[in-house]
């Protein structure tokens, strides 16, 4: 079990988000996360990424509490995400954003003025290995391009692509496929089962339910700041309250 | 004569070019709306004077101006960055202030309003520097190698660090950099080097008053950098040559054009200073050299 969340609460004000919500992750696994707008699963990614902070439950990382812990941190520790609304450097280039992303131990300020062969050749082989990476999501041509440019569609595999350029344990991804013609949506799928095979764990959120029922091993169901059930997609799609909750009638 | 007046429009464009370069660094680079650039400004000029009076030579008063500049910048990064936005804009002017109050009642050490005089000129390997050409050479070779430094930073990994955090702040937090700590280190850089840069004004004027650091001069720091552009080092150099420029082109208009009075002069050069601000911003709100802000991300998010 690489992620497990214990009993986590968040109210905003008098609106309670997230309701005694408890679920694990397991190691080199597709996890979804779905419900109805307004259930709670964007805060429950808040939470464990650190960008929001709980105010009851805990969230263990390989059997360790993270709670305390920055965003920051937990992202060293293997945990990157993207968002829902999309957040690149839109002024930068392709190739920039992804060099952001690059640990790079030669970023503190004294190594401006101290240059040498080793820092060049960390900076070559963080190149290299972006290029890698854009070309296999096809955004390869575009690396000089300025982000803000791209594509709605290109812009979320940009995202994707740097948030998988650090090799993460666990990929966190909001949405990805909301909002992307079906072709992108493919390549999306594709990818990410080429990362399960590759070892990273992935946790999504989305609502295209083809989508999630094509790729998730198992899918946690949120209404309301509550889990209402947990399960295989088989499961999930003849739960009596899933579908009165979320799925409707005839999925 | 004339020339010596040509020179010394010329230095004042060499320190105003390293302050507006190192505001850069804080506010176009990271983003970092500072409106109080002119303390560190101060705080150098205050520290290398002091030190050139007591004795020390030019080069370590001016090395310790940056350092002490520098140190605040950490303390006062340390304090307020976790503030964003217009909080870090109050936090920073107020930090302004305070510096400019504390130079003002600083008793014996600062002599308060009087200020501080008879800096000694620079002088080195028994050299001492004293026309305006020698003043002129000697800063143009301290500021080319204060922007060469700038923009060193500002093309290394750690300046891209700097430019993610403009663009999104959370982005980079999500990618496991301690955004925290990078814009502290981003502050206290630009405080160093205008510490350096109120050295220079200090042992040029000969001459400093608290007074001379108020928030105004904060203000046109920042004017110059949004004129020049955002990010843009080489706009920040023209931004602070056509700020200095502009009001002795507008003095000697004044004088030859409208018999007002000094206080009206200053009234309608303020009054230009405004317009020209408002048409940029209308017009070419990237600043004359920023980076164009081309796509349609304003649309999109």
């Amino acid at each position: 079990m690489i992620l497990q969340v214990e009993g986590l609460h968040k109210s905003f004000g008098g609106v309670i988000a997230v309701k005694n919500c408890s679920f694990q992750v397991e190691e080199k696994s597709i996890t979804a996360l779905i419900g109805p707008n307004g259930a709670g699963k964007t805060t429950v990614f808040n939470v464990i990424t650190g960008f929001m902070k709980q105010e009851q439950g805990r969230i263990l990382w390989k059997g360790r509490d993270i709670t305390f812990l920055l965003p920051h941190q937990r992202a060293q520790q293997g945990i990157t995400r993207t968002f829902q609304t999309i957040r690149l450097f839109p002024k930068m280039s392709v190739m920039e954003n992804m060099l952001i992303a690059s640990p790079n131990v030669y970023e503190k300020v004294y190594h401006v003025f101290l240059k040498n062969k080793k820092m060049r050749e960390q900076e070559r082989m963080n190149r290299e290995e972006a290029l890698k990476i854009l070309e296999r999501v096809g955004l390869k041509k575009l690396q000089n391009e300025k982000a803000g440019n791209l594509s709605y569609g290109q812009q979320k595999l940009l995202e994707i692509a740097r948030a998988m350029y650090k090799e993460p344990v666990l990929l966190m991804l909001d949405e990805p496929a909301a909002g992307v013609n079906p072709s992108m949506l493919k390549k999306i799928r594709e990818l990410l089962l080429e990362l399960k095979k590759k070892g990273t764990t992935i946790l999504f959120i989305e609502h295209d339910m083809e989508f999630v029922m094509n790729i998730a091993d198992k899918i946690i169901v949120l209404d309301y700041g509550e889990e209402i059930a947990i399960g295989k997609p088989g499961e999930i799609r003849k739960n009596k309250r899933v579908i009165d909750a979320y799925l409707g009638g005839d999925v | 004569m004339i020339t010596d007046y040509f020179l010394s429009i010329a230095i004042m464009i060499c320190m105003y070019s390293i302050l507006a370069v190192s505001l850069n660094m804080i506010l176009g680079f990271t983003g970092l709306l500072n409106l109080g650039h002119a303390a560190f400004f101060a705080l150098g000029a205050y520290t290398s004077a002091l030190l050139s009076l007591a004795g020390f030579s030019f080069w370590i008063s001016m090395i310790s101006g940056g350092c002490v500049a520098a140190l605040f910048g950490l303390v006062i990064g340390g304090s307020s960055l976790r503030l964003r936005g217009d909080y870090l804009a109050i936090a920073t002017l107020g930090f302004g202030e305070i510096v400019r109050i504390l130079l003002k009642n600083g008793g014996d050490l600062t002599r308060g309003a009087l200020g501080l005089v008879g800096i000694p000129r620079p002088s080195f390997f028994g050299i001492v520097i004293k026309t305006q050409l020698q003043y002129f050479v000697l800063y143009l070779i301290i500021a080319v190698l204060c922007i060469f430094l700038l923009w060193c930073i500002a093309q290394s990994p750690f300046g891209r660090v700097l430019r993610g955090i403009r663009e999104d702040e959370l982005a980079v937090s999500s990618l496991g950099k301690n955004v925290f700590q990078y814009k502290v280190i981003a502050v206290s850089l630009g405080a160093c080097f205008a510490g350096i840069a109120g050295s220079l004004f200090a042992h040029y004027i000969t001459y400093i008053e608290p007074n001379s650091f108020g928030f105004m001069e904060s203000i046109i720091i920042v004017c110059m950098v949004v004129l020049g552009g955002l990010g843009s080092i080489a706009g920040s150099v023209l931004g602070a040559v056509l700020l200095i420029i502009f009001p002795e082109l507008f003095k000697m208009v004044v004088q030859e054009w409208l018999p007002v009075s000094i206080e009206m002069q200053a009234g309608i050069k303020f009054l230009l200073y405004g317009v020209i601000l408002v048409v940029l911003m209308l017009y070419k709100r990237e600043g004359l050299l920023g980076e164009k802000r081309r796509g349609n991300h304003d649309l999109a998010s």
